[in-house]
């Protein structure tokens, strides 16, 4: 299968300011979370995939095209941008309307699609009222659904999460994983880990405009052999324990923690680690009541890379 | 590097088509929109719709005595129609209301072009909706295309409109359609003189708009545009003669009117190339200005 989004060496630059400098990615499809601190550049990506922006230097290609002004890749691609730019003088449908009739949809058909993708962003009983009204969650959900209302092939989320309730996160999140199981190929920028981690565990890290990792969290936290992996463990004897781990060979350090019944050790080879676990634990009467693994999340992998 | 797990993959199928007046859809959206707030459209076109409604019975009532529908000295009410009939019976030409009312009205006339003008860059970029704009299949042209028709027809409604209105009551009043039939070109004189000011005022409202953060310093800027060369030009007159008043773009849509309807009047005297071109340099400087800023505007905010 071809990739949704093919990038080799994309450079942008605003004047003497580099956006994005020298990225190669290949995105295939599914939900991809585009990650990176404020001023990354990961809404110059995003520009760029959407066809808003021209690269500098480089090539990159969305669906097999070209994406720069092409007005007819816009029936294949949603994009939903960062900043408010919803009319607040327009209704909801209005709004989402007047954005499909610029696509080419006829007044009826523009309409109807308005008024579904309104409804799947929950915003059905409140399409009619004008969008000065709305909360900051709401305006965001009419951005969501100009992007979804003429049923994309990919789908381009900038900060989506961004100004939502815990209500709205979680209603957002759900229909971007139903859009990705039917087939809608979906990149979502954010700066907030968690979110990301919540949709998908593929991930692209941008930093300074240049792509620090891709892949899995799992494949990429692998990848940091500099960083052991820190493990915890809650145990009745946590301090025998820690003497029958420091012989583990795959064990480099061990601390007894605070209260006395846990344990942070680090490891380079996890999975050998927790094989000898299993067979410690087994024949000592440890009292081993929990494992954790706490800087193989998403957070812990992205202050590796960007720090 | 790890590849991403796979998802169900849907191509998409669906026909990939463009608008055909790619423009439209803005253009029709934004009128729509600017017409939801009742109480600026009473208050900019209130002072047009009266003056078109004295100049339109002006011809009526020019039509009406030439006609010998009045009676001679006819008392009570008709005593103030008898006046303005005579009144309207010393200026001929409906082409004389015509100018006039567009030289009493103008200033009037610069306001829906600088209120409903000004906004429609200086509100996109402030919010960001031209990046929804840009991922479409419209151009930049198009998007210009669609700003500028808005910014257009709020100002032919208090230019255009009137003017046609009233050539309208000439024609419907006007003995065996004489009017329509002798004096058609005051009709294309209307248009083309609309047409020239709604060309100008547009322009620059646009041309600000795109500079401005603000739609209430687009307004500033509008007035700026028009009144400062204006002020200017009196003061140089007096300092150095009658020439300095093509330096403002009023004095000189003025002049041009003196053309276009072949009044003869001197006032404001300037030379009718000198006027088309400072009307055409006005122009021609906004739209360069809205090209370059539009093709700044691809920067993500």
């Amino acid at each position: 299968m071809s990739a949704v989004v093919e990038a080799v060496a994309l450079g942008r630059w605003y004047g003497q300011v580099v956006g994005l400098n020298e990225l190669t990615v290949r995105m295939e499809p599914g939900i991809t979370g585009l990650l990176g601190p404020n001023g990354a550049g990961k809404s110059t990506f995003l520009g760029l995939i959407a066809g808003e922006l021209k690269p500098s230097r480089g090539t990159i290609r969305v669906l097999g095209e070209d994406p720069f002004a092409n007005g007819l890749l816009f029936r294949r691609v949603g994009y939903c941008p960062q900043r408010d730019a919803v009319y607040g003088r327009m209704s909801g449908r209005e709004m989402v309307r007047f954005l499909l009739r610029l696509g080419g949809y006829g007044r009826r058909e523009a309409d109807a699609r308005a008024r579904r993708a309104l409804e799947r962003v929950a915003l059905g009983e409140d399409m009619e009222r004008r969008t000065a009204g709305y909360s900051k969650g709401m305006r965001q959900r009419v951005k969501i659904a100009q992007a979804i209302a003429h049923d994309p092939e990919l789908l381009v989320l900038d900060e989506p999460l961004g100004g939502l309730d815990p209500v709205g996160r979680r209603d957002v999140i759900r229909l971007l994983a139903e859009l990705a199981a039917a087939g809608t190929s979906v990149l979502v920028s954010s700066h907030v880990l968690h979110e990301i981690e919540a949709l998908t565990a593929e991930i692209l890290l941008v930093h300074r405009g240049r792509l620090l990792a891709q892949g899995t969290i799992a494949d990429v936290r692998e990848l940091l052999r500099q960083h052991p992996r820190r493990v915890e463990i809650v145990a009745r004897d946590a301090r025998r324990l820690a003497r029958a781990l420091l012989d583990a060979e795959e064990v480099i350090a061990v601390r007894l923690l605070d209260d006395g019944t846990r344990l942070s050790l680090e490891t380079r080879d996890v999975a050998r680690f927790h094989r000898r676990l299993t067979e410690i634990a087994a024949g000592g009467g440890f009292g081993v009541q929990g494992l954790e693994s706490v800087d193989a999340s998403l957070e812990a992998v992205f202050d590796y890379l960007v720090a | 590097m790890a590849i991403t797990r796979l998802e169900v993959y849907r191509r998409f199928t669906g026909p990939r088509r463009r608008h055909p007046l790619r423009f439209w859809p803005i253009t029709a959206a934004n009128v729509r929109a600017a017409s939801k707030r009742k109480l600026p459209l009473l208050l900019l076109y209130a002072i047009p719709a009266i003056g078109t409604a004295i100049f339109s019975f002006f011809v009526y009532a020019k039509f009406a005595a030439e006609a010998r529908l009045l009676p001679d000295g006819a008392g009570g009410g008709l005593a103030l129609v008898d006046m303005l009939a005579q009144r309207a019976l010393q200026r001929l030409e409906v082409r004389n209301n015509i100018a006039e009312f567009n030289s009493y009205s103008q200033t009037f006339a610069l306001l829906p072009a600088a209120w409903f003008g000004s906004a429609l860059f200086a509100a996109d970029i402030r919010a960001g909706a031209h990046q929804l704009y840009f991922c479409r299949p419209i151009t930049r042209l198009d998007y210009f295309l669609g700003k500028f028709l808005t910014a257009a027809f709020f100002t032919a409604c208090a230019v255009l409109v009137p003017g046609l209105v009233i050539c309208a009551v000439a024609a419907f009043n006007s003995p065996d359609w004489y009017f329509l039939l002798e004096e058609w070109d005051v009709i294309v004189d209307t248009v083309l003189y609309s047409l020239v000011w709604i060309v100008v005022t547009s322009s620059v409202a646009l041309a600000v708009s795109s500079l401005a953060a603000r739609r209430s310093f687009a307004i500033v800027g509008f007035f700026a545009v028009f009144f400062i060369p204006h002020a200017m030009g009196r003061v140089l007159r007096s300092l150095e003669g009658y020439d300095f008043f093509a330096i403002s773009p009023i004095y000189d849509l003025r002049q041009v009117a003196i053309e276009i309807f072949d009044l003869g009047h001197s006032w404001p005297g300037i030379p009718a190339a000198t006027a088309w071109s400072v009307l055409a340099g006005t122009v021609a400087a906004s739209l360069l200005v809205v090209a370059l800023r539009l093709r700044r505007l691809e920067a993500v905010g």
